[in-house]
């Protein structure tokens, strides 16, 4: 408990730290802003685009799709926010500033990603909670306590299976230096989370939810909400999941960081 | 003699990871494919044989070229151009007796040329050999590459215009994504223009983005396009290269003038 409220005051110490360096440039902070929300709106414009010409695809209607992109986007936030500087990792661990990680009494990992606090993520959370207010007023969803624990649950469990994912991809610098690639195919898959898995073939459904689970940030939560007599009980694996994949992710993290020996400058 | 061994293990491990990147840049867009093809063949399974005039087939070749030519066309010329005005480099090209606009433009060329022939020609093999696409075969084959070669022109051009603007903040990342966007959504590089509601068509003409890829795409695999429409879009795609062209070197003029290059 006692390294908890450290950790957390340490935290917030950084992060404000990083937001006042980083308010010096406003105008990139309402430009990234303006050009996460035109990033995202790229997939929710295909759908109501195509939704002038059918309307469902798998059974699922307009409204439900963006229940589902809405939830896989809210799901993905989390990593954005709090973890976007695995992405530049492979610069730190090529120009050997990556070495001062190791000389404080903190968790490598903390330290790390405590670094930077992606401010334009907020422009995201923002839209992912607008569309699924929008969807689930549309759609009529009732709002029980127990709807909206079981809500809170698969949201962070989605958000820890994407980070792990992600964690996962950025260890790979520690053994392939340029690894930015391999986060770009990771970020690729999660996109797939925004569409009901039924549309794939039996393989590729399997490797969504038994090899790479990004059916688990999207799909198999929102029919718990939207779908609920389906009687399907997979969804429940869904925290599971997310610790499992997250004890992996740091396994592998661990390894890849006593394997790191600098660049001897 | 060891210095010399880690010098050529430097350049074997640069090699290595070249090569790391260009393999996984291959695998994301076939997985990018793979995902187009089966959303489009659940929304086609519904019964429709063609949906606004266009078959599975086609809308899958559509969307599937036109990813590959997006990671084709993707040169990072506003990431080079806001990263020299940030180190200083950039005035190296103001004391040098050749046009910045040329000397990005031949560097992105090289670029566009390499990576054509190790990830574009293999896709689209992949592409064409497990998917057998149902297109006119014709005029419209010859025409195709023409009118790509316009298309890598309006895109250069574009992203130079992008790189005057990043002299004037410092958001590249997001002056670069906002156009990503903005070009995939208006140019049917995400879902084919001929889905766009009437409204959404017309102001879509009047914007470059199309004669990106809708132009050469359904050059390639329409088979209601007459010669007439192929000289009026060649027509079209010449009159963006030169406005956008001449936008360019006005704006190019003023831009020069608000860098500051900190010391260096």
């Amino acid at each position: 408990m006692k390294r908890l409220r450290f950790y957390s005051r340490l935290y917030i110490k950084m992060i404000s730290q990083y937001i006042k360096a980083r308010m010096q440039f406003r105008s990139d902070f309402y430009i990234s802003t303006f050009a996460m929300l035109l990033l995202n709106i790229t997939g929710l414009f295909t759908y109501w685009v195509l939704f002038y010409s059918i309307n469902n695809i798998e059974g699922w209607n307009l409204n439900e799709l963006i229940f589902l992109y809405s939830f896989a986007l809210l799901a993905v936030t989390p990593m954005q926010l709090f973890f976007d500087n695995l992405w530049v990792i492979r610069i730190s661990l090529r120009n050997g500033n990556f070495i001062k990680y190791y000389f404080k009494p903190i968790n490598t990992l903390f330290y790390y990603v405590s670094e930077v606090f992606d401010i334009k993520g907020l422009g995201q959370l923002m839209l992912a909670l607008t569309m699924l207010i929008y969807s689930s007023i549309k759609l009529g969803i009732h709002w029980t306590p127990l709807n909206l624990i079981m809500f809170v649950v698969f949201i962070l469990s989605s958000a820890i299976i994407m980070i792990s994912l992600v964690l996962m991809a950025a260890s790979i610098s520690f053994w392939v230096i340029e690894s930015v690639s391999v986060l770009v195919l990771i970020f690729k898959l999660s996109e797939y989370a925004r569409y009901p898995i039924t549309i794939f073939n039996g393989f590729f459904r399997f490797v969504f939810t038994g090899i790479i689970p990004v059916a688990f940030i999207g799909y198999y939560p929102s029919r718990f909400f939207l779908k609920p007599g389906s009687g399907d009980i997979t969804v429940f694996a869904t925290p599971f999941i997310g610790i499992g994949l997250f004890i992996i992710a740091y396994k592998i993290w661990r390894i890849g960081l006593n394997r790191y020996s600098g660049t001897g400058s | 003699m060891k210095k010399y061994f880690t010098v050529t293990q430097k350049v074997f491990l640069t090699i290595t990871v070249f090569r790391f990147n260009f393999i996984f840049s291959i695998v994301s867009n076939l997985v990018y494919i793979t995902v187009i093809y089966f959303l489009w063949s659940s929304i086609y399974g519904s019964g429709a044989r063609s949906l606004n005039g266009m078959t599975f087939n086609q809308v899958f070749v559509y969307l599937s070229l036109a990813s590959t030519i997006f990671s084709l066309f993707t040169t990072f010329v506003e990431w080079g151009m806001s990263r020299e005005v940030i180190e200083g480099s950039i005035v190296m090209h103001f004391i040098k007796p050749i046009d910045l606009m040329m000397y990005k433009l031949f560097e992105c060329l090289g670029y566009v040329l390499l990576k054509l022939v190790t990830i574009t020609m293999p896709t689209v093999l992949v592409i064409l050999l497990v998917f057998k696409p149902d297109m006119p075969i014709g005029l419209n084959i010859l025409i195709f590459p023409v009118s790509l070669i316009l298309s890598y022109f309006i895109m250069f051009n574009i992203d130079f215009l992008v790189g005057l603007l990043c002299f004037y903040n410092e958001s590249t990342w997001g002056m670069s994504s906002a156009k990503d966007s903005i070009v995939m959504l208006l140019s049917g590089a995400v879902i084919p223009i001929s889905f766009f509601p009437d409204t959404l068509k017309t102001i879509v003409n009047f914007l470059p983005f199309q004669a990106v890829y809708n132009i050469p795409l359904e050059t390639l695999i329409s088979n209601k396009l007459g010669t007439g429409d192929y000289i009026k879009n060649f027509l079209l795609q010449l009159f963006w290269i030169l406005l956008l062209f001449a936008i360019n070197r006005l704006f190019y003029r003023k831009a020069v003038k608000v860098i500051t290059v900190n010391g260096g």
